[in-house]
């Protein structure tokens, strides 16, 4: 391989990329895209090319997940196993394609070389969940059952030219009306671009003329792809988890085919009604949802829209579209170009304006924002930076996704405003490597608004420069942490330094640095439109104004949501989540992701509060909402999110290297049944050490998640110790039986991998202990429940 | 000039201060591992750790600016604890052994390691002196010890131990060597007296000597052996008993044969006549002033062991010395699976068989089987220093993983033993300052992170300007010259 290798290519990325050792982890994100893996040989060149010195190299390339340091397949698998896959069996989905692809314990690609599996940590399609990607495909609600035949629509679609999204329809529209479809990353996953194919040739083929829009995600990503259909003097038309056979028959029930094929409509729109009536064709999930329709108003019509305003009717890239709801008022009116102004807002005022909104960080900690603003206006410098942090990272959360993908104006509007109020005259939007469609539609924003004048020299023709530009992250949790995602910023590793000194003071290449999360500024054009007294109105004392929430895990109606804050628990479960899903028990509700808590059931009535959530134990975190339910065990629980910090600790100090990892074996072993009297007071022990002496956030959090179940469901970590799991989903602690209630229908012997159950039909099916995996499938298919766990 | 407390003492500071500078201003020491003076605060091994007594905080001292009406405790009982919870951690991922197994486990306490190093070298007369001071009848032992050390010896969960019991044999029936006590203390004028001329009365009175005391040697017997010579001919032949009794004759310790304490002479008597006694014959007698015990034991090792203990505490009561404390904290990594075990054969001497049988062995070729599984800074080393006085304990984590150690590498006179990096990154930041052209790197992240060289490069490419510089830097045996320093 290495002999064969052409490495002139790394000296053309080189010209594009720049050779400053900030370019570093550009550099090597285009090596990679070229290569598929980081040829040592193309590293050793960036050396002789750049001042990138070996050291930093090797200390980057290593670092991020992103990046790998050996050649791979031709195609990537990553199996994500965020916080709502993982509760939804996304391990047994990852085994399940390890064994398709007849993988060993230690490798991870298949041999003749076609796909390499890797899991990731969360591909932010928690409503998909078990999702994986494969390569720019993402399949949802995958299960083990299903990964072959996954693998072969992934091939059998690689020999099609693949679909291109385009943000507007090129011709003119005769109908009227417009039809709506979500292209957001759920509805891409759920299949909306097969939908949008489907719906292109059907309307050639039916001769209609009609406005194609793709909208922004509606946050009902429980039922993608999405199509909406909306005429004039009627209510809009939404028709969820739609195929793309249903296309035509859709589109008949509501626009006349031109020409021959108009007798045809009577019969399919007959046909239409019966097969939406049919209850054998998937019948609860497949149905035309109207906002009417109690449910999705309950989802719907409970929330209130800020950062998320005009969701779903507003195409995230159309200008046009932007201006005509307001967009770029804000900024307007902060320029003084706002009618009846005569001068612009001063900086002071501005700023006073989002004190007065009581703004406080969306990324987790809750800092106000008006204060933050204030420290990077007054800090000495010429030179200072925007940063808009959108390393969104948390497994089970993806609102800045769908902010980034959906309202890229909006948050570049929210930074233009921050750059006034801050003198800023550089902006950067960092955004997530595993998010390239909210990388690409803000590329695409910032070309139409510099083309617009609202980025670049004289912003709006005034005296304010403000140029803006895309860095993407490369894998790694704790760059959400500033200081961290300022050194990759600067070309070296995810490390945080000690603060102060703070960003505000000394940021990015020593400049006074401005980082606020994508949903913070996402909030900036409402509050300065809206005035910051009537963001203050909303929400409690000190939690002012909305909160956006990825809700997911095992709730009914899954999605992104806006609440005021102040919303209980209870009441984003129950009335706009729809309650558990499967009729099972609510258990508790995991809130701020890794570094938040589990608030259990009894205390749903807890109100969605930076201080409230604090004090039982949880945060706010960036807005992970995963439910969990009496089949959800809380030492799994929180052995998985240690899991996942402790391979997320950038190992700088070791109180988290170390201790998060001492704390992880703890667990593993209760988990395994191996745990023994006084494990519970050392974890506690560790847990508090680790929680006080960390550097950084990511430290001094991680522990949240094993305090805050250990507080409230302390029974059940006793209960491991005596070799029992009470929810059954320890392995080394349960085992599978079949009772009398089987009717002997073989299912469960179909199902079954290892071959632990012979069908027997019609006869009491028995369970081999012994060949048993505990894959949990004969439960899941058992028709009468007759699979019980032990 | 912020003012604040540091425990309970008022300072005052010049602008932009850490606590580490406030508290050195009032003499306040606080241990660091991964600071050095005049570089940016790695913040990385927390063991700096200060108490922000206003705010329940804990904040590392190296990094924390001072600001005026802190009020700080850097000696308080939640300080020590959570500094030993720190150095815990770091103990618990630590892959290394302060001393040697074969060097723990060897009851007279022979610098193994270093003897082989000593043989390794062609330093034969060295390695003779050291084993001749050491177990004091290196050829005796040669033939009868049980030989602990080989059961030690990490070699030997590879292939064969390096025959260490064979080596001190052959180089004490060797002729030469004075016995290594030619470095003799200067005369102290004190007197001591032995009771007994078995192994144990033997190492009291060749230890004595060593400390420059007058020495006398009651035996009740005629000959001096005691035990040793119940052996029989096959095991320990008599000459070799004989020649190395006669060495240790020519020392200059007077002997006094069929003289039977109780009987002959009285412990009152001898303590009149002597500045202390040291009872090698199993004789006891009530706790009295100046009386030291040394046991004779079934294992002559352990006899020789006991009678250089006595001796040592005699000397310590003659020269009003305080006792010398413990060794200090005991890093171990006990047994290592034996793909581990790979990364530090390689480089070694092929694998040998060890030669069992009485022939000479090639002395030079056996010593380089070593592995040198002992600290290259067990002195200068601030984690060992610092468990000992946090009071560190050892193993509190079960089934702790450790990282998979990458064994040695080597560069002139320096090694790197990776195993022993506690992640602090001065190297990696003195060899950035210094502008190597490769220099360190970490690597990886998380509990994976460590310090490699990069490319998968040599040391001696990695440090070509600044090694020693790094080593000086380094606050464990991780980076250290290949000479290990003497205790």
């Amino acid at each position: 391989m290495k002999t064969n290798l052409d490495i002139t290519e790394v000296d053309h990325i080189l010209e594009r990329t720049g050779r400053r050792a900030e370019d570093l982890i550009p550099i090597l994100q285009a090596i990679q895209e070229n290569y598929k893996y980081l040829p040592e040989e193309a590293l050793r060149r960036v050396c002789e090319l750049s001042e990138i010195t070996p050291a930093a190299v090797e200390s980057v390339s290593t670092f991020f997940s992103q990046f790998r340091r050996r050649p791979v397949g031709k195609h990537i698998i990553s199996v994500c196993d965020g916080t709502a896959c993982h509760v939804k069996r996304s391990t047994a989905v990852y085994d399940a394609v390890a064994e398709h692809l007849h993988l060993g314990a230690t490798e991870d690609t298949d041999a003749e070389g076609v796909f390499t599996l890797q899991k990731v940590a969360c591909l932010g399609c928690c409503t998909l969940a078990p999702a994986v990607r494969i390569d720019s495909v993402t399949y949802g609600h995958v299960v083990p059952d299903t990964v072959s035949r996954m693998l072969e629509d992934f091939l059998k679609q690689q020999s099609h030219v693949p679909f291109q999204a385009s943000a507007t329809g090129k011709e003119a529209p005769s109908s009227a009306g417009e039809i709506r479809i979500g292209l957001g990353s759920c509805c891409v996953a759920g299949g909306s671009e097969k939908i949008r194919g489907a719906l292109m040739e059907s309307l050639e083929n039916l001769g209609i003329s009609v406005q194609v829009k793709h909208v922004s995600c509606v946050g009902m990503c429980h039922q993608t792809p999405l199509l909406e259909i909306v005429l004039p003097d009627e209510p809009p038309h939404l028709y969820a988890k739609v195929r793309p056979e249903d296309v035509e028959a859709i589109l008949m029930a509501h626009f006349k085919p031109a020409g021959a094929r108009a007798h045809l409509r009577s019969v399919t729109s007959r046909w239409l009604q019966r097969a939406y009536t049919r209850e054998e064709r998937d019948a609860p999930e497949r149905y035309a949802l109207d906002v009417r329709d109690a449910p999705v108003a309950a989802f719907l019509g409970a929330q209130q829209r800020l950062a998320t305003e005009y969701c779903g009717e507003m195409a995230p890239t159309d200008m046009t579209e932007y201006r005509r709801l307001g967009g770029f008022e804000a900024l307007r009116a902060c320029l003084g170009l706002a009618s009846g102004q005569d001068r612009p807002l001063s900086p002071e005022t501005i700023i006073a304006e989002i004190g007065v909104s009581q703004l406080r960080g969306r990324g987790g900690a809750g800092f106000p924002t008006a204060q933050k603003w204030e420290a990077v206006r007054n800090a000495p410098g010429d030179r200072k930076i925007i940063i808009c942090n959108g390393d969104e990272g948390d497994p089970g959360a993806f609102m800045d996704r769908m902010i980034l993908e959906s309202y890229p104006f909006r948050v570049i509007e929210g930074m233009t405003i921050a750059s006034l109020a801050t003198g800023a005259r550089a902006g950067i939007l960092y955004i997530r490597a595993e998010y390239p469609l909210a990388v690409s539609r803000v590329e695409e924003a910032i070309v139409l608004c510099e083309r617009e004048g609202y980025l670049g020299t004289s912003v709006l023709g005034s005296s304010h420069d403000f140029q803006v530009r895309v860095a993407r992250g490369a894998g790694a949790f704790v760059c959400g942490e500033e200081t961290a995602l300022i050194a990759s910023l600067e070309g070296r590793r995810g490390s945080p330094t000690f603060r102060p000194p703070f960003p505000a003071q000394q940021g990015l290449h020593g400049c006074p640095t401005l980082v606020n999360n994508t949903e913070t500024f996402a909030m900036i054009p409402w509050i300065m439109r809206h005035g910051g007294a009537a963001f203050a109105a909303l929400g409690t004392e000190r939690s002012k104004g909305t909160k956006v929430f990825s809700l997911a895990g095992k709730v009914a109606r899954g999605g992104l949501i806006e609440v005021p804050m102040g919303s209980t628990i209870r009441h984003i479960v129950d009335d706009i989540g729809g309650g558990v899903s499967g009729g099972r028990r609510l258990k508790a509700v995991q809130i701020g992701g890794p570094s938040g808590g589990c608030i259990p059931a009894a205390l749903c009535d807890t109100p969605v509060d930076y201080e409230a959530l604090l004090e039982a134990g949880a945060m706010m975190g960036s807005g992970g909402f995963v439910v969990l339910d009496d089949m959800d065990c809380m030492v799994e629980m929180a052995h998985y999110f240690l899991s996942f910090t402790q391979r997320e600790s950038c190992g700088k100090c070791s109180p988290c290297r170390v201790g998060t990892k001492r704390m992880l074996e703890l667990l593993g072993m209760l988990c395994r049944g191996e745990g023994k009297g006084g494990d519970l007071e050392q974890l506690e022990e560790l847990a508090h050490a680790v929680k006080g002496q960390s550097l950084c956030g990511l430290g001094k959090t991680a522990p949240n998640p094993v305090l805050t179940t250990l507080r409230y469901f302390r029974d059940e970590f006793e209960a491991h110790i005596e070799g029992r799991c009470p929810a059954g989903k320890c392995k080394p602690l349960i085992s599978y039986r079949i009772t009398e209630d089987c009717i002997g229908c073989t299912k469960c012997a179909r199902v079954c991998a290892p071959g632990a159950i012979a069908a027997n039909p019609y006869a009491l099916h028995e369970i081999n202990g012994d060949l048993c995996t505990k894959c949990d499938n004969c439960r899941l298919v058992c028709p009468v429940d007759a699979v019980k766990v032990e | 000039m912020p003012k604040l407390t540091i425990n309970e003492i008022a300072v005052e500071v010049p602008e932009r201060a850490t606590l580490l500078e406030a508290a050195q201003r009032v003499g306040i020491e606080i241990p660091t591992l991964c600071y050095a003076p005049g570089k940016p605060p790695n913040t990385s091994c927390m063991v700096c750790v200060v108490e922000d007594v206003h705010r329940g905080r804990f904040l590392p001292a190296c990094a924390t600016r001072a600001e005026a009406g802190m009020v700080i405790a850097t000696d308080s009982e939640k300080v020590r604890l959570a500094r030993r919870a720190a150095l815990e951690l770091l103990l618990s991922e630590h892959q290394g052994d302060c001393e040697a197994p074969c060097e723990r486990a060897c009851p007279a306490g022979l610098n193994i390691p270093l003897i082989l190093r000593l043989l390794a070298r062609g330093e034969t007369a060295a390695a003779q002196a050291l084993a001749q001071q050491a177990l004091v009848l290196p050829a005796v032992l040669g033939r009868v010890c049980t030989a602990p050390c080989e059961a030690g010896c990490r070699r030997g969960s590879y292939d064969d131990p390096v025959a260490i019991r064979q080596l001190h044999g052959q180089l004490g029936e060797m002729s030469g060597g004075d016995g290594g006590t030619s470095a003799t203390a200067p005369v102290s004028g004190k007197t001591v007296v032995v009771i007994g001329a078995g192994p144990a009365g033997l190492a009291a009175a060749h230890v004595l000597q060593g400390y420059g005391h007058a020495c006398r040697v009651y035996e009740k017997e005629g000959e001096p052996g005691g035990v040793l010579r119940d052996f029989p001919e096959t095991q320990l032949p008599r000459k070799v008993l004989e020649d190395e009794l006669d060495r240790l004759g020519r020392l200059g310790v007077e002997f006094r044969y069929e003289t039977e304490v109780g009987t002959t002479v009285s412990l009152a008597q001898l303590l009149q006549e002597a500045d202390a006694v040291v009872l090698a014959c199993n004789l006891l007698s009530a706790e009295r002033t100046g009386v030291f015990y040394a046991k004779e034991q079934r294992m002559p090792v352990r006899s020789i062991a006991s009678g250089k203990n006595a001796a040592k505490a005699a000397h310590a009561f003659l020269s009003e010395a305080v006792e010398q404390p413990g060794t200090g904290y005991q890093s171990t990594m006990g047994r290592l699976p034996r793909e581990q075990l790979e990364a530090y054969v390689v480089g070694r001497t092929s694998p040998g068989t060890l030669q069992r049988s009485r022939n000479p062995i090639r002395m030079r070729e056996e010593a380089e089987r070593c592995l040198h599984c002992d600290c290259h800074a067990p002195v200068s080393c601030k984690l060992r220093r610092f468990a000992t006085e946090y009071g560190a304990r050892a193993k509190v984590f079960r089934n702790a993983e450790r990282p998979a150690p990458d064994g040695l590498q080597r560069h002139g006179d320096v090694i790197f033993d990776a195993g022993k990096c506690i992640r602090c990154g001065l190297c990696v930041q003195i060899s950035a300052e210094r502008r190597e052209a490769l220099g360190l790197a970490f690597a990886e992240r998380g509990f994976a992170m460590r310090v490699r060289v990069p490319f998968g490069e040599t040391l001696s490419k990695a440090l070509t300007l600044c090694a020693r510089e790094c080593v000086e830097a380094c606050p464990t045996g991780a980076l250290a010259f290949e000479n290990i320093e003497d205790l």
